[in-house]
């Protein structure tokens, strides 16, 4: 019976993809990015398909668990696909948001851009699921909301990181710290929690220790990784990533810190180690906007994941340095304060841009009229309650121009 | 047919959070399931698991084979091979039992040893189950949100 429920929900999903394709898309890729799925549900079907009567109930079950683990990792995407033809999105920032794409991944690297009923910026831990593949989503309420733009530089960074060969160095140095920090800084707290092991079974790879110090290991990558994508889109977008990740995620929650990233605190102190090496500045009370989270009880918890911080912030350095290399070899531009205060200058007066500029020079100028009390005072037409619309419009606007002209220039070689 | 899966696999590796491993490693058990029974002979999936095993595991005529993959992949090998070996828990004798299987897998005739054959239908099962717990685990530290259950 087992069986032919798996078949039915393979079905079924083969079924909605069949609907979802039917859609409008305002883009290809999300076709693609459907029809990629579909490719990988017809596979299933028919490796399904391959077993027969006679096959032992423990091989149906694995092919069964196969399925149901597929279903939890790709019917996500199908909403999130699905989503990103919904008018709420802003479409106007897709093609500004793929040509920095392209020019950081590539030009075969694809683009879906989203919205999610979830009240964070969407975070795909896997994304070696669609390869080639960025998705970036923004909580539906924001999702028009072109402040909030730089939060992609967070889901770049997640797509620069699996797909450039120096996580791979990070790995072996990650693993190497770890075992350095059970092994000669934390031993005496690892023989208490862990009595029978000795630094030995650590260091000779014996395979029952190696569950202990795996779990700080993959909660010390993948803090590393969240650092990188933090660093990541402070080096694209400046400040206004700042100002984003304050908009959307301050004051958090108070209670246990999750284990994948570095507490907030942490994190908010890295940030603004790398804010001063990418000459981005600290917006004002930064720090204060965040609640202190709490770290696990559990003592083995407590333990492992106080490890997995001590080796990624022993790592911070490395990254900033690692990012401004990488930004340097694609050509990534700073933000251009003189830029910024043309687009800003447009702006006040109630204008988008009349020429090509960096997302990031709109983005920053658009956050600096955000943040300025006494924007449009002077502006009758514009009632207090409807600047922030009229200041969002204009921002849209400016990456359209910007786009145009971007277009233009690539016609023309102007 | 051994090019052809060579041009698919390249010099892949073993990746645990790599997308197609756990329909491969599902796909070449019940393949191998089928073979034992006589219900059919293809050898693809199962070449393409045996490549990506070969990939992984680097064998010294002078020592003992080493890994090439990262330690959660190791891990989740070494879990696999154990399972499928039975007994066996030093790192050294698992890489050895891995290359076996790589061996194994990699036959031309896979089913001139068929013990061997269902000791790697064994490793493929138990391969798919470790990957997808893995796969799991790193699912689940995603932030939940605070309402949900």
């Amino acid at each position: 019976m087992i069986l032919e429920h798996t078949k039915k929900r393979v079905a079924a999903v083969l079924e909605s993809v069949e609907g979802l394709k039917q859609s409008e898309f305002p883009y290809s890729h999300s076709r693609i990015a459907a029809e990629l799925i579909e490719t990988k549900f017809k596979k299933l079907q028919t490796i399904i398909e391959k077993v027969s009567p006679g096959t032992s109930s423990s091989l149906v079950l694995n092919t069964c668990r196969t399925a149901f683990e597929q279903l939890f990792t790709y019917v996500p995407f199908l909403g999130f696909i699905l989503r990103s033809t919904n008018v709420r999105n802003a479409f106007e920032v897709y093609p500004p948001l793929l040509r920095l794409a392209k020019s950081i991944l590539g030009t075969d690297m694809k683009l879906v851009v989203s919205s999610e009923w979830d009240y964070s910026p969407y975070v795909y831990p896997l994304i070696q699921d669609l390869p080639g593949f960025v998705l970036i989503g923004l909580p539906a309420p924001e999702s028009a909301n072109p402040l909030l733009l730089p939060l992609a530089g967070h889901e770049l960074g997640h797509s620069v990181w699996v797909s450039q060969p120096f996580s791979v160095d990070y790995e072996r140095q990650i693993h190497d710290l770890v075992l350095q920090e059970i092994t000669e800084k934390r031993w005496n707290e690892y023989k208490d929690l862990y009595p029978g092991f000795t630094k030995e079974h650590y260091l000779n790879n014996d395979i029952v220790a190696r569950p202990i110090w795996l779990t700080a290991y993959t909660w010390a990558l993948l803090q590393t990784e969240e650092i990188f994508c933090d660093f990541f889109g402070i080096r694209l977008f400046s400040e206004s990533y700042l100002h984003a990740f304050e908009y959307l995620l301050s004051p958090g929650f108070a209670g246990i810190r999750s284990v994948r990233y570095p507490n907030i605190a942490r994190r908010v102190s890295y940030f603004t180690k790398a804010a001063e090496e990418m000459e981005a500045v600290v917006p004002e009370n930064f720090t204060e906007s965040f609640i202190a989270e709490n770290e696990p009880q559990e003592p083995m918890t407590n333990l492992l994941v106080s490890t997995a911080d001590a080796v990624s912030g022993t790592l911070i350095t490395k990254l900033i340095e690692l990012i401004q290399e990488f930004a340097k070899r694609k050509n990534i531009l700073l933000k251009d304060v003189n830029k910024v205060a043309e687009v800003r200058e447009g702006l006040n007066k109630v204008i988008p841009t009349a020429k090509a500029y960096s997302l990031t020079d709109i983005l920053n100028a658009g956050w600096e009229c955000y943040l300025d009390p006494h924007l449009w005072e002077n502006v009758s037409q514009i009632k207090k309650e409807d600047r922030d619309r009229v200041l969002k419009d204009l921002i849209l606007k400016s990456l359209e121009v910007s786009e145009a002209y971007e277009r233009l220039r690539a016609a023309y070689d102007y | 047919m051994a090019c052809v899966e060579k041009d698919i696999v390249g010099n892949k590796a073993l990746r645990v959070l790599d997308p197609d491993l756990p329909l491969l490693a599902t796909e070449a058990a019940i393949d191998i399931d089928n073979m034992l029974s006589n219900r059919s002979k293809d050898v693809t999936a199962i070449h393409k698991l045996a490549e990506l095993l070969k990939n992984s595991v680097k064998v010294n005529s002078a020592g003992p084979p080493h890994s090439l993959m990262d330690p959660a992949t190791l891990t989740i090998l070494t879990e696999a091979v154990a399972h499928a070996a039975g007994g066996k828990n030093e790192m050294e004798e698992l890489l050895s039992e891995a290359v076996k299987i790589g061996t194994s897998l990699s036959s031309e005739d896979p089913m001139k040893n068929p013990k061997e054959l269902k000791r790697a239908m064994e490793f493929c099962i138990a391969l798919a189950a470790a990957v997808a717990a893995y796969r799991k685990s790193i699912r689940d530290l995603r932030p939940m949100h605070p309402f949900r259950k």
